[in-house]
């Protein structure tokens, strides 16, 4: 694989870590926020991957496999964790989760 | 080399395209969709890089369980009709900030790799499903049971979250 096309596939990778970190901050859903995180460990993911290929080791894909791994359990307890203040707070947009906010902010 | 490129842009367009529509779009659960496209295209540039087994990972675990748990979740609280008034915008620059910086260090580790210039090793040999169950059960040992263990704690305590209130 040519330098190239490690530029291409890493720069997709960087966008998808971007608009992931975007979207974490500015997104006020708790779910949404989830999502965001799903995203930017894919861009990490792609990345891992491209320069796999390009170093022609598998370690990178490894790597990559233990992250989806750690992704999808993050995903497992954020997600009932979630249930959880939904329950207790009946809502999950973020601006409402002052319990632990200095008072008077 | 030319499919490369079609299948390459087209995989690309869709994932890119996938990540802004979670970011904006403002009813979760088609978020959650755009988050299934996004990670569709994203197991086909895997694919692409010959990475097979990690794109069918990529479809059966992320596809198959994590965006489908969130779709799940989203209809299971009743909250996919309710859209967000407002965005946080004053946090827009912070996350620019961080984008380029991230972007910046990226490229230049390519930029490093250009001027390396390692050889070219054979096509294929990264396809290869053998040569990631040796580094997967040999080199990775430790770190494949140690993700194990904690995948079953996650799993443990995602149960203990969310038993019912008259659980033990």
């Amino acid at each position: 694989m040519s330098a190239s096309w490690l530029l291409a596939y890493v720069t997709v990778g960087a966008l998808l870590f971007g608009i992931g970190v975007v979207g974490f901050l500015v997104r006020r859903n708790l779910i949404v926020l989830f999502m965001c995180i799903e995203l930017m460990l894919n861009g990490v993911n792609l990345t891992l991957t491209a320069f796999s290929r390009y170093h022609g080791s598998v370690d990178g894909q490894v790597i990559a496999s233990m992250v989806i791994v750690l992704a999808a359990s993050e995903a497992a307890v954020g997600l009932a964790l979630l249930v959880m203040i939904f329950r207790h707070l009946r809502t999950l947009d973020t601006e409402a989760f002052t319990r632990l906010g200095e008072p008077g902010q | 080399m030319t499919f490369h490129l079609i299948v390459f842009v087209l995989c690309s367009l869709a994932a890119v395209g996938g990540a802004l529509g979670v970011v904006l779009e403002r009813r979760a659960f088609y978020s959650g969709l755009a988050l299934a496209l996004s990670i569709l295209a994203v197991a086909g540039l895997f694919a692409l890089l010959g990475a097979t087994f990690l794109a069918a990972l990529q479809v059966l675990i992320y596809v198959g369980a994590v965006a489908v748990i969130f779709l799940f979740v989203v209809g299971f609280l009743g909250v996919y009709a309710e859209a967000e008034r407002r965005l946080r915008r004053r946090y827009l620059l912070i996350g620019a900030v961080t984008t380029v910086v991230a972007l910046g260090f990226i490229l230049l580790q390519v930029r490093r790799a250009w001027q390396e210039a390692t050889p070219a090793v054979a096509p294929g040999v990264t396809g290869d499903v053998r040569a990631f169950a040796e580094a997967l059960f040999e080199r990775f040992a430790l770190p494949l049971e140690l993700t194990s263990l904690f995948f079953l704690i996650a799993l443990v305590a995602a149960v203990y979250l969310t038993r019912g209130r008259r659980g033990p």
